[in-house]
Formats: structure tokens, sequence, C-alpha cells
């Protein structure tokens, strides 16, 4: 199944550069969420916050675990380099403009705000 | 912007207020209005009278504005827990009752509020629950902004560093400690930083901000006002400190019924504290005219009056209400008389003292209103020392409630205290006995017509001390009442015996005073009924009694345990109802109807009964004997009876008995288990043609009419209705005033009040005689309340209590149990028990709310008389059965007077039921009572006159304008005042009409389509129930029977050869469908095992899931995900990726974390997948 993902994403506030794209928001800080094709879904990843930025990592597990349980449509996780990674993703099978950005904006959101609370800065 | 119609599509007000009346409309042009201000002015104020809804207009206008923005973020403030709580659970019931249909934006496929919940009870947590996951509702108090630091640095630093747990960048130079005042500020703009911005943020009660933003001022004001945005124009924060500093509030919604006292500048002062204050400063301005003022406020600013109609006439709350201005509580407009002559006296004498203590030079001839002790007491005021560095919502450690009337220390603990407590000890030695108040006196006389008459009466308090006292009083008035009432209706025989048990219940309390009042939050925790002896009802009807008696203590017993005499007393026999037989026709009936011959019958019956005993039982109880024959008959009706009996008994078994299934049940039951089903119970014998008049009083039967059977689902309505309401009144014939009847009849025709052998042998099982005695009794209890029906004019007994709850059923659902309408009714009865427990008849309250007490207040009998201090000034509704406040105690301002009054003043009030009922012209005790009672000649005149001439002009200014601006007024000068000539405060006396109704052209806007068909859930609903039925992609599934609605439970086959347990839940994410999939790991305390588990998750490209609870459940550790759902034909390919995703990561990390050791079944999570349903997280 094909799909051009970057036809899926002309709107607003979004950017595209090779795989990744650039979403900004009303506040003027931005994301970048990098898009991967599988034969059925694009998996979006974004990196929230590198671990020589985060000021207190011991707590972070727990936290991204809570998270996980509460939020719909991104989930977070510590690679094995101790960097905060979210991710999401969509079914290629009927998959729509208006539902890639929705969960597209959704991930870059959700990083954007974790970052935030992380480091207070606004550098992925 | 919106319009009215468009509005009417999605919300329906009239669910709750009864009816689509004009109530409702009002409801929803508040509503519209409301929403179309905010969307114009982002700032929006309303202010109805007291009891006219505003939660629930706020709701509206919340739900217009969520459903066509699914990402719409909303912060509630509450004044303190108990109303944050009441706002939780009125968004529940909006979502439930007022919206019309699942939207998935305001109300998700299950009918609850389609986000989550939210209590913070701290602003710590605030931050730590936004960033967990900000598309949810939050619910914070106001009193969090107080900021509760604690004294010692400490403490301080405590608060910092749980700042920096959830904002670790922060720099040490932003929570300097050195200066307190300069921390608490960038806290609070730390804290702005870490908060989302909210779209709109609804602050209730918000008159308690009017003092508004100002760095000299209220701490909780500033931090507040930070918090959101809002700093000093000179002192702008450091970008560097604090990145992302900025308004926090998008909109706000202000709701108060007294939104300012006598100046608009209050009003101002609110905006302002959320930086909305632009374009009104001639609200602040000294030289603008009042009327260009109302003009400016009323832009933004809604407050409708409400009315009664008497007669087919409006009548505004100065015309409903019925105010006892002169002092007096027996006669209306007379004055409490003092006949006694040392009570004059004494009177007299404390005149003098408090005249000389004003007089001198420090109280400058002075006082605070409400601030003297002895306006309400002569006894001496111990003042409660809590040694706690904690800041609570308490007042248990003042003398007065409201101390911040005040900044001066001895005005706060009552400048006369000290003279009071010396005069009351030389009175006590002098005379051995307590020095009398008339005031008191005459408060408790008038108080103490409640147990016959079964009014009730809200009494506020300014002096903490006086709830105890009051209450103490009250009690021994009570005390008095119950001894004389059962010397005269108890057997002469046992009166000896009677008396003894008076004297000793007198020499226990005298020996153990503190038994007395069961404490705030005791009683909210207490499993099991302790009793007490604050009053003889609490001795002897509650808790074990008096040990070796047949106490009512002792009886009731009999009726909760199951292998009691009366254990089926109250239950009800639903197959003799079903079948319309009689007690020993029930088996020749159900033989009949089941084609079995009755040998054939027993014997199945008792096969069948066995699956609902328990195996471990040595005896089949009485109760359990009935439950199984019941359950056994029904199965047996449902299968093989025919039409609607099947029908009928299908329902009644599945919502009555199939939960009593056992897995580990009895291998055998008693041959004679049969036969139980040939007894009567007082509900059967309440269903006899002789008492259908009673039974309509007290349990009517659904209304159908016998040509047109009711469906299946109306039914299944019905029967659930009838077992709520014999639930309640069960319970409350056995619990409170009522129990007091049923106790006389039991004990007629005894002898002695022993409990010796004759009621030893009843209570076992082979009491031969024990069935006729219980029909003797279901029969004399029966007479007894159709005696009560037939004298209506008799004191207030069983009869009345039991058939007010009969007649105001829905309405006390509605206030106090909303949920029992959907939950289990094994559940039901269980909350409805805990709801009527530990009953007093009068109540007390300071300190901390006693939510019992509250719910106790809100339905007919006990507490008839509640005593309070401010606590419960807001936000508790105590208008359902209670027509009467008393300002004992009186309150500065005419905010909080109207607050007070507020309590039994709303909408549906027992008030507003009579009054619109009457079939005649009202008498004066058919008005709302507010009382005023103060003794004339003493300066306490002084303070009434000032407060109700103070409402007076709060009243014009609210309906007419703004009249001249007085002085501060907290104080009375009593040489000015008492030289002043006397003058009644003026009534209003024609109907009150708004200065503020709905601003020009706020309810309308363009039509437009809603966002979601209304038929949207049922068709999402019918998908996800096909999902059950195809295979998932190349993924084998099992599919559990017992899932519950919106969610489905599987078992995936994996390639590997193991299996996968998982659930998919049907919900919603900004108003698109979503599936959910959860697929548990096991039990492994995720917070010691952090290291293990997180090594195993970075390898994971899924979401890890972890439940940090105490409690004991199968999995505390999941890997879940979700996919949204797009055209029907694609549901199935998506949710089989979805569920491949989860369960090949959740099967890897089980396997991988217990080391290839388990691979667990679905059985061992099925509990607690199936509760994945609910918010928790």
């Amino acid at each position: 199944m094909s799909t051009d993902w970057r036809r899926l994403c002309r709107g607003p506030g979004l950017t595209v550069e090779d795989d990744t794209v650039t979403v900004t928001f009303e506040n003027q800080r931005s994301h970048r969420v990098r898009i991967k094709e599988t034969e059925t879904t694009f998996e979006l990843h974004a990196l929230v916050a590198r671990a020589s930025n985060i000021a207190q990592p011991e707590s972070l597990p727990l936290r991204i675990w809570r998270h996980n349980r509460a939020a719909q449509l991104v989930g977070f996780r510590l690679d094995t380099r101790n960097s905060v990674r979210a991710e999401g993703w969509v079914a290629k099978a009927g998959l729509e403009a208006q539902e890639f950005q929705h969960v597209l904006r959704r991930v870059a959101a959700e990083s954007d705000r974790f970052e935030f609370i992380l480091t207070g800065k606004d550098t992925e | 912007m919106i319009d009215l119609e468009t509005a009417r599509k999605l919300l329906d007000f009239g669910k709750r207020i009864g009816g689509d009346g004009p109530q409702a409309e009002e409801q929803l042009r508040g509503a519209v209005a409301i929403h179309n201000l905010l969307h114009q002015h982002r700032r929006a104020y309303l202010a109805d009278e007291v009891g006219m809804g505003k939660t629930y207009v706020a709701l509206g206008a919340l739900a217009l504005f969520r459903h066509f923005n699914p990402g719409f973020r909303v912060l509630v403030i509450a004044p303190r827990e108990n109303i944050q709580n009441k706002w939780k659970k009125e968004l529940t019931n909006f979502a439930t009752h007022n919206v019309r249909f699942p939207d998935m934006r305001v109300v998700s496929l299950d009918g609850r509020p389609a986000r989550p919940l939210v209590s913070c009870g701290n602003l710590i947590d605030l931050v730590h629950e936004t960033s967990v996951d900000p598309h949810r509702d939050f619910f914070v108090r106001m009193t969090s902004f107080s900021l509760p630091t604690g004294k010692t640095s400490e403490d301080w630093k405590k608060l910092r560093e749980s700042l920096r747990h959830h904002v670790p960048w922060l720099k040490d130079d932003a929570l300097d400690l050195r200066n307190k005042e300069q921390f608490k500020r960038n806290f609070a703009r730390a804290l702005c930083c870490a908060l989302p911005k909210f779209d709109l943020v609804i602050v209730d009660e918000a008159h308690n901000l009017k003092h508004g933003f100002s760095t000299s001022g209220s701490a909780r004001n500033q931090v507040l006002a930070e918090a959101f945005g809002r700093h000093p124009f000179d002192e702008v924060p450091d970008q560097r400190l604090f990145p992302g500093h900025g308004p926090r509030a998008e909109r706000v919604l202000f709701l108060s019924a007294t939104p300012l006292e006598e100046t608009y500048r209050h009003v101002w002062n609110q905006l302002d504290l959320f930086g909305l204050a632009h374009g009104c400063d001639e609200l602040k301005a000294d030289d603008v005219p009042e009327a260009r003022k109302k003009e400016v406020a009323s832009r933004f600013l809604v407050r409708r009056v409400t009315s009664i109609h008497v007669g087919g006439q409006p009548h505004t709350k100065n015309l409903y209400r019925r105010e006892w201005r002169s002092g007096g509580v027996a006669v209306h407009d007379e004055p409490i008389r003092i006949e006694d002559d040392r009570q004059r006296l004494v009177v007299a004498l404390v005149q003098k003292k408090v005249s000389e203590l004003l007089s001198g030079k420090r109280f400058n001839r002075s006082f605070q209103i409400g601030m003297l002790a002895s306006f309400e007491s002569f006894l001496e005021t111990a003042r409660l020392k809590r040694d706690s560095t904690e800041q609570k919502d308490t007042d248990e450690d003042k003398v007065f409630d409201d101390v911040e009337q005040t900044d001066i220390a001895e005005e706060r603990e009552g400048i006369d205290v000290h003279d009071i407590n010396q005069l009351a000890a030389n009175y006590r030695k002098r005379f051995g006995r307590e020095m009398p108040h008339p005031k008191m006196d005459a408060v408790v006389d008038s108080l103490s017509s409640a147990w016959r008459t079964g009014q009730k009466t809200l009494v506020f308090v300014r002096r903490v001390a006086s709830v105890k006292e009051l209450k103490r009083k009250l009690d021994e008035r009570y005390d008095d009442w119950l001894m004389a009432h059962l010397e005269e209706r108890m057997p002469e025989a046992v009166r000896q015996e009677l008396r003894k048990l008076f004297a000793q219940y007198r020499r226990e309390k005298a020996r153990s005073p503190v038994l007395s009042t069961p404490e705030a939050g005791d009683v909210e925790h207490a499993l099991e009924d302790g009793g007490g002896n604050d009053t003889f009802f609490a001795w002897f009807f509650r808790g074990k009694g008096p040990q070796g008696y047949a106490s009512g203590a002792n009886l009731q017993a009999r009726f909760n345990k199951a292998s009691g005499v009366y254990a089926t007393f109250f239950s009800d026999n639903h197959v003799l109802a079903l079948l319309e037989a009689t007690p020993e026709t029930v088996l020749a009936s159900l033989a009949e109807a089941v084609a079995l011959s009755k040998p054939a019958l027993v014997v199945t019956l008792r096969q069948r009964a066995a699956r609902y005993l328990s195996r471990k039982a040595h005896v089949v109880t009485r109760g359990a004997r009935l439950e199984a024959a019941q359950a056994a008959a029904l199965e047996l009706l449902r299968e093989r009876a025919q039409g609607l009996l099947a029908e009928h008994a299908g329902i009644v078994w599945e919502e009555r008995f199939s939960s009593s299934l056992l897995r580990e049940h009895a291998e055998d039951a008693p041959a004679e288990i049969a036969s139980a089903l040939e007894q009567a119970t007082f509900f059967t014998e309440l269903r006899q043609p002789r008492y259908a008049a009673l039974r309509d009083r007290l349990w009517p039967a659904p209304g159908s009419r016998p040509e047109q059977p009711p469906d299946a689902e109306t039914y299944r309505k019905q029967f659930r209705a009838q077992e709520l309401r014999a639930h309640f009144l069960s319970t409350a014939a056995r619990l409170g005033h009522a129990f007091i009847d049923l106790y006389v009849a039991m004990m007629a025709g005894r002898t002695t009040l022993a409990a010796g052998r004759a009621e030893e042998a009843e209570s076992e099982e082979r009491g031969v005689d024990a069935g006729e005695h219980r029909v003797h009794l279901h029969q004399a209890y029966l007479d007894l309340l159709e005696q009560q029906r037939t004298s209506p004019s008799g004191p207030w007994g069983a009869l009345r209590e039991l058939s007010e709850i009969a007649a105001n059923f829905g309405l006390i659902l509605d206030v106090n149990a909303p949920d029992v309408r959907d939950i289990p009714l094994e559940e039901a009865a269980r909350h409805v028990a805990s709801l009527l427990r530990q009953q007093q008849p009068v109540g007390g309250m300071a300190g901390q709310i006693n939510q019992t007490l509250v719910k106790q207040f809100r339905m007919p009998g006990y507490p008839f008389v509640l005593v309070t201090t401010d606590l419960l000034q807001e936000g508790e509704d105590l208008h359902t059965f209670c027509s009467s406040v008393q300002h004992y105690g009186i309150s500065w301002t005419p905010s909080a007077m109207e607050q007070r009054i507020g309590r039994i003043d709303r909408v549906r009030s027992q008030t507003e039921r009579r009054l619109t009922t009457l079939g005649a012209a009202p008498l004066g005790g058919d008005w709302l009572q507010v009382h005023f009672p103060y003794l004339e000649d003493t300066v306490e005149v002084l303070q009434v006159e000032r407060v109700l001439d103070r409402m007076g002009t709060f009243l014009r200014l609210m309906h007419e304008g703004l009249p001249e601006p007085t002085q501060d007024q907290r104080k009375i000068d009593i040489q000015r005042e008492m030289v002043a000539v006397r003058r009644p405060a003026p009534t209003v006396r024609e109907p009150l009409k708004s200065a503020f109704p709905l601003p020009p052209g706020s309810t309308t806007g363009p039509e437009r389509p809603l966002a979601v068909e209304s038929d949207v859930a049922q068709n999402l609903r019918a998908r996800f129930s096909a999902l059950r039925g195809d295979s998932l992609g190349d993924l084998p599934v099992e599919w559990a029977v017992n899932a519950p609605k919106g969610a489905l439970l599987g078992t995936a086959r994996l390639a590997n050869g193991r299996r996968q347990p998982f659930t998919l839940l049907l919900r919603s994410d900004h108003g698109h469908p979503v599936i959910r999939c959860v697929s548990p790991i096991g039990r492994t305390d995720p917070e010691s095992d952090t290291e293990a588990i997180a090594q195993r998750a970075a390898r994971t490209q899924s979401r890890v899931g972890a439940i940090l609870t105490r409690r004991e459940r199968s999995y505390d550790l999941t890997i879940e995900d979700d996919v949204l759902l797009a055209a029907p034909m694609h549901d199935t390919v998506r949710v089989a990726l979805l569920v491949k995703r989860v369960v090949e990561q959740a099967d890897r990390m089980e396997f991988e974390h217990f080391e290839g050791e388990r691979d667990e079944p679905l059985e061992s999570f099925e509990e607690d997948l199936l509760a994945e349903d609910g918010h928790e997280h």
C-alpha cells in the first residue's frame, strides 16, 4: 500500500523537510517529528529531550509510564541513551489528511510540552 | 457565537429541574449568553441569585464550547474541598442527564464526561497532573493558593523541592528562600511556567477574590494572580528565570450570587486578578456616576431574579421569605420575652460589663459585628489550641468563624470573652448551675418542637463553641421528649425497667461526656455504628445498646443479621409477586407455570438453589434460604414459563440474583428450601389490596396500563426503581426516627425488657414460632402505619418520614445518590445503608464537613436541626427538606448572610414545592422562614439593625441601582448608634427586578449544525461489537463472553505458541472515535523494579504503562496503545494492527521480565481488565 505522507501534511504551521515535519505552535515554539513508513503504517517519532538536558532523570521512568496510561495517541519512552522519545502511529488503511495531521500535531505538541517541563527550553 | 436553537439541539436542562418549564429555558438562555459573552469578551460574570443553578449554566456554556472545540481545556477553582468534589459530581450528572447524546466531545460513548476529571489537593498536584496529561478537566481549591508553607524553614524547603521535582530546570535564584514574600511570588511565577494555558477558568464563589491584587493585600490573591500570569507593572518577571511566563487563562467565568458588597470596584478587582479588567477602569473610578458603572458592568455581568409562583403570581425572594426581624423566635414580629427576673438581671449585668468594656479606650466604643461571645452564650469560651503547622480548612482552633473579618488579635478572640468567662465561673460557683442565656434558651425552646413536627432548621453561629452548646441543650430536650414518648407507648409491664435504663443512660453520660458527639470524619469512615451517648436514641437504638436488654439496637441487629429472626422481614418475595400468588400457594402456582409436578419442582429447586449457597456455611440461614430459593425459581421461570412471565422473571433474576451465583457453592441445599418461597414479608403484605392506600404513600407501584404491558427495558427500569425504593423504605424504617415506632410495635405485649430466652430462641433458626411472630409483626407494623395514615394531624412518625421519602424519591436520589440508579442493586443497597447510618436528631458541624450528616439533612427525618459555623455557608445544598434558617450568630457581610439563606433557598426547595402546590392562600408558616434571634435592650440590637440595613442596601444595589457609598461597616460605634433614633430597617415589598438581565443580543448568533449527529454513538457501538465476530487479520483471537458495554476482552494466540490477554475499549479523542488496547504484563511493583523494567522498555517501541497503587491487583504493568477509527470498512485492519503491536510486545515483556516462567491466561487478569473501562489511570 503506497501513500505519500507529504501530501497529507499541507496545513498551517507544518513545514516538511526530507523525512521530518516541523510543527510550529501559536506561542512560536516548535517541534520536529520524523516520519517513518512501514508497509501498513506511518510511525511518528520525536525526540523530546536529550539526557544531557534533563535535570532530574531519576524520577522519569515512573512519570513516563504513568503518563502512558493516561494519554492517547502518543506515548513516551526513555531510550538506551536515556533520552526521552515520543512516538505515535497511524494506519495507512483509510488514512486521510485530517487524521494524519491530528496525530502529527498531537505528537509534536505533547513532545514540545514535555520538553519544556523537563528542560525549560525549546531545542528539539 | 452560538444561537439558542443550536444549543437546544445539544443541551436539555429539563431533566433535573422538573421538565421543560421556564426554569429549564432560563438555564439554556443563560448558558448560551455566557458562552457568547466569553467568546466575545473573554470574561463573563454570572451572578444569578443563590439557588438558581449557576453551576449548571456554567457547565452548559462549557459544553457548548467543547462540543465545537473538543480540545477545549478547563480549570475550575472552587472555594474548598467539598465544593471541589461537588463540581466533579455535578459535571458527571450534567454529562449523564443534560447533554442529549454522547457526542464524544462533552460526553463519552459510555455516557460519562468525555474528559477524565482530576481533583488536585494542592498546587503541586495541579502541576503534576497537568504534566501527566493536560487533556483532562482539573479542579483546584481556592485555599490552595494561600500556599500553606508552614512555619519552619524546612517546610519551605520541602515546598521548593516538591516544585523542583516537577520543574527540574528552575534556577536556584528563582526560588530564593531568604525573602518569604519574594519566594511566594516566584513560586507562583514558576507555577505559571509549568501550567498549560486554559481555554476557560471557572472561578466559583468568585466574590472571595473581591479585594483583588495588591502587593500589600491578600497573599492568596497575589499567588493566584501571578500563577495565571498577572504581575505588578513595575516588576516584570525575568524571562531567563521564568521562561514562558504569561497569561494562562484565555477566558474566565466568575460565579457568585454576591459579586460585590457596596462598590463596583470589587468586580473590577476580580477581573484584574486575571488581567481581564481592560476597558472597565470606570468601575474603580470614584468620579464616575453609578449609572455609568452599572452600564459598564452590564456588558459582562448577568444576574437573574428567581421567583416562585404562588397562587399564579410570581413572588421574588423578598416576597416569599418571611423575616423575623424583631428578634423573637416564637411569635412572628415579637421580640424574645424575658419573663424570669433572674434572667433579666443576668442580661443586665452582662450588658453592664460589655458596656464598660467597650467604653474603655482600647476598643474605642466599637465592636466587630458578630464577634462578641455574649451574643451567643454566657458559658465559658475555651479556645481549642491546635499545635499544627499545617493550614487546614478548619475553624476548630478559633473562637469565631470568618476571623479574617478583623486583623486585631483581641477582636478575633472576642473582646468580651475574658469578662464573660469570669462572670460564668462566679455564677456557677455561687448558684451551682450555668448562667442562663435567654436567647439561647428561646432558640432551644423553639427548635424543640422539631421531633413532633419533623420540620428542619439550619442554624448558623459565629462562635465556634456555640455549635456544641446548642447541640447539647437540644439533645437534652430531645431526650426528655423521647423518654416521655417511650413511657407513654411501651407496655405498662416494662415501664419500670425503662425508667431504670433512663437512669443508667444518665449515669453513663455523666461519667463519659466525651462519647457524645461523633466528630466529622470519624463518621465518614466508620464501618460500624458505635452508638454513643449524646442522646438516649444513640445509646439505646444504635450501636450495641445496653447489655442484656431487648434494646432498639438489640432488636435492630435481628433485621441485619442473615440468621436473625427478622432477616427476611424487609425482603421481597419476587416469585410470589410475579406469580400473583399468596403465601401457601406459591409452589403450586410455580409448578403450573413451569409445567412440573410439585415433587419434581421441589427437587429441581433444591438442585438449582445449591449454586446460590456458600460451600463454607455450616448453617443455611433464613436470609440465604429465601435468596437461593428465589434465584432458583426465577431461573426456572425464565427458562420454562411462557411469554411475559418468563421475560419478567429473567429481568428480575438478572438485576437482583445473577451476581449471587457462587463459584464455590454448596453441593446441596436443605431439603425444605422450596418452602421458603411460601414466605410472606413486609412487602408482600404491603401489596395486599387492603393496604392499597398505604402502599401508594410508601411504595407506589410503577404506573402502567394493564392493556399495554411495559416493554422489557421499561419493565427493567420499573423493577430497579421499585427495588431502590424498597431499599430506602426498609433502611429508613429501621435506622432513624421511624425506627422508634417499629420498636414500639415489636415490644407490644412484652412483659420484660430483658433479652431473655424467648428472644434468644427467636433469633435462632430453630425457633418454632419465629415465622408466626414475624407475620404478626408485619401486620402490627402495617396497621400502625395505616393508623398514622388515617390520622394526618398526629405527630411526626414513621408514616410521615417514609411517605416523605417516597413522595420525593427522585429528588433524594438526585441530591444524595445519583449513581445508585445505575449500579448493581446489591451495591445500591449498601450505599443506601451507608447513607442512613448513625443518625442523630441534632447535628453539629465545625471544623470539618461531615458529609453523612449533610446528606441526611437533605432527607426527611434526622437530623432535624443542624447547627453550623460558616463551614456550610457555601457549596452544600440543604434546601430539599428545610424551610427555616436561624442566624443565631450574625455575619457582617450581606453576601455571607445571603449565602447562608441560599443554602435552603434553591431550585426544587421544600419551600418551592410547598408554595407552588398550595390549595389556599399561604399562611405565615408556609413561607421560607429567616430568623434573626437577638435580645432587645442589648447592644446586639445595633448589629442586627446594621446588618439588616446593609442587606437592604445590597438588595437595592443588585436590583435597583447603587445607593450612596457608606463607610466601613464591619464595626459598630455604640456611642453613635445608641443615641441615634431607632428605626426599623425598611423592607422592600415590591417584586424585585434585575439590574443585570442578559445583555441584548447575547442569545443570538448564527444557527449552525452540531459537530456530530445524534446517532453517532449507536453506530460506533455497533461497529465496535462487530469486531468480535471477525478474526483480527492473521491473529487468532478467542473472545470472552462477559465484557461490559464499550469493552471487549480476548486472548490472542501468538505465532510463538504463547497466549496474551488484552482488552479493547471504545473511547473518543477530541471528537474522533478511538480504540484503546491494553494488555497486562503482570504484577511487578514498578516503583521498586524500575531499573529492570526501564532497561527492557528502552528496547521496546511500545507504550509501557505503570499503575502506581497500593491496592492489591493482578497487574501493575501494561503495554497499551490506540488507533483512530476511519471509515467502517477499515475497522478490522486497523484494530488488527493495534492488537498485534500491543500483544506481541506485552508477551515479550512478560517472557523477559518473568524469565520465561509465566504465560498468564485471561482469567488471571480478568477482574482488573474489566475495570479498565473507568477513568482511573
